[in-house]
């Protein structure tokens, strides 16, 4: 599905998986896009940023819809802005949990968050056909003088599926493109795509941030009107 | 544009304002890191033999709602 894509456009994916897995979530969904866009260079990442849709912030919003999964680092996802705000330091939170609990224990458990598990359930369902399930933790016994790529415990083998809507939202910026006689899908089209999504979880993520998918759709389309 | 430390900084200044934006979110935030430190210290009382009776007078609710609630995680009675 991503072979017309540019390779801003796959870096955007890219950070959508890598946003995902960081809020410990094991599905790629329209909101892990945005955030994925939100952390883009160029372009299409600064105008966003510029309306303080940071990615932090598009995080933080993620976790407020869908929860944090198993794992996830508090200091990533919880609002420290909010926090700070009624002199909550966030960090010095973590200092003294990790002090008596020792590192690392600073991490989400799992709440009760239904529209979570609800969430996964549908993307396994979608795309779960062969569940590798036998990961156990950490991949300790990787194969064995492999070069690792990218970071650490991030860069895994680990399969994360795309949600239906985020398929959806993928074709969508294909669309885009045809639409403007494009062979290639640049970043620009996925964004266009992903502001332009009218369920799910964007519109909810934009107006919680104050912006709104129209408004961004209309200024991604003059950016590159005047570009080109 | 703010940088996030800026914005940090920012919001904490705002603190004494009665913007509802602003306190909606902290209660959120407080929530959630209420529940987070609540999981953390349950498990660890568990780990130490604590039981759920004990547990639940020191968080001020009854035995019932910190089984139902913290029970089947810790995967013991």
């Amino acid at each position: 599905m991503l072979e017309r894509f540019t390779g801003d456009a796959r870096g955007v994916v890219t950070g959508a998986r890598d946003g995902a897995l960081r809020l410990g979530h094991d599905w790629i969904g329209c909101e892990h896009l945005l955030l994925g866009l939100a952390t883009t260079g160029g372009e299409v990442g600064t105008l966003l940023r510029d309306q303080g849709i940071t990615p932090e912030r598009v995080g933080w919003e993620t976790v407020r819809l869908a929860g944090a999964g198993r794992g996830a680092s508090l200091s990533d996802v919880l609002d420290r802005d909010a926090l700070a705000s009624i002199g909550i330091d966030l960090d010095a939170v973590r200092g003294k949990v990790e002090a008596a609990f020792g590192p690392g224990s600073f991490t989400a458990a799992p709440g009760r968050e239904r529209r979570r598990r609800r969430r996964v359930r549908r993307a396994r369902q979608a795309r779960w056909a062969a569940a590798p399930a036998g990961g156990g933790g950490t991949h300790a016994a990787g194969p064995p003088g492999a070069p690792a790529p990218g970071k650490g415990s991030g860069a895994g083998p680990r399969r994360v599926p795309f949600t239906p809507r985020a398929r959806k939202c993928l074709a969508r910026a294909v669309r885009e493109a045809r639409a403007e006689h494009t062979g290639q899908i640049g970043v620009e089209h996925l964004g266009l795509a992903i502001v332009s999504m009218t369920d799910g979880a964007v519109p909810p993520i934009l107006s919680a941030l104050g912006s709104s998918g129209p408004r961004l759709r209309a200024e991604i389309l003059s950016r590159y009107r005047q570009a080109s | 544009m703010l940088t996030g430390m800026e914005a940090t900084v920012e919001v904490a200044g705002n603190a004494t304002s009665n913007d509802p934006d602003v306190g909606l979110r902290a209660v959120a935030a407080l929530r959630a890191l209420t529940e987070q430190l609540e999981i953390l210290q349950v498990d660890n009382a568990r780990a130490l033999g604590w039981t759920w009776e004990k547990i639940a007078s020191r968080l001020g609710v009854t035995k019932q709602t910190v089984h139902r609630k913290h029970g089947r995680r810790t995967g013991r009675r």
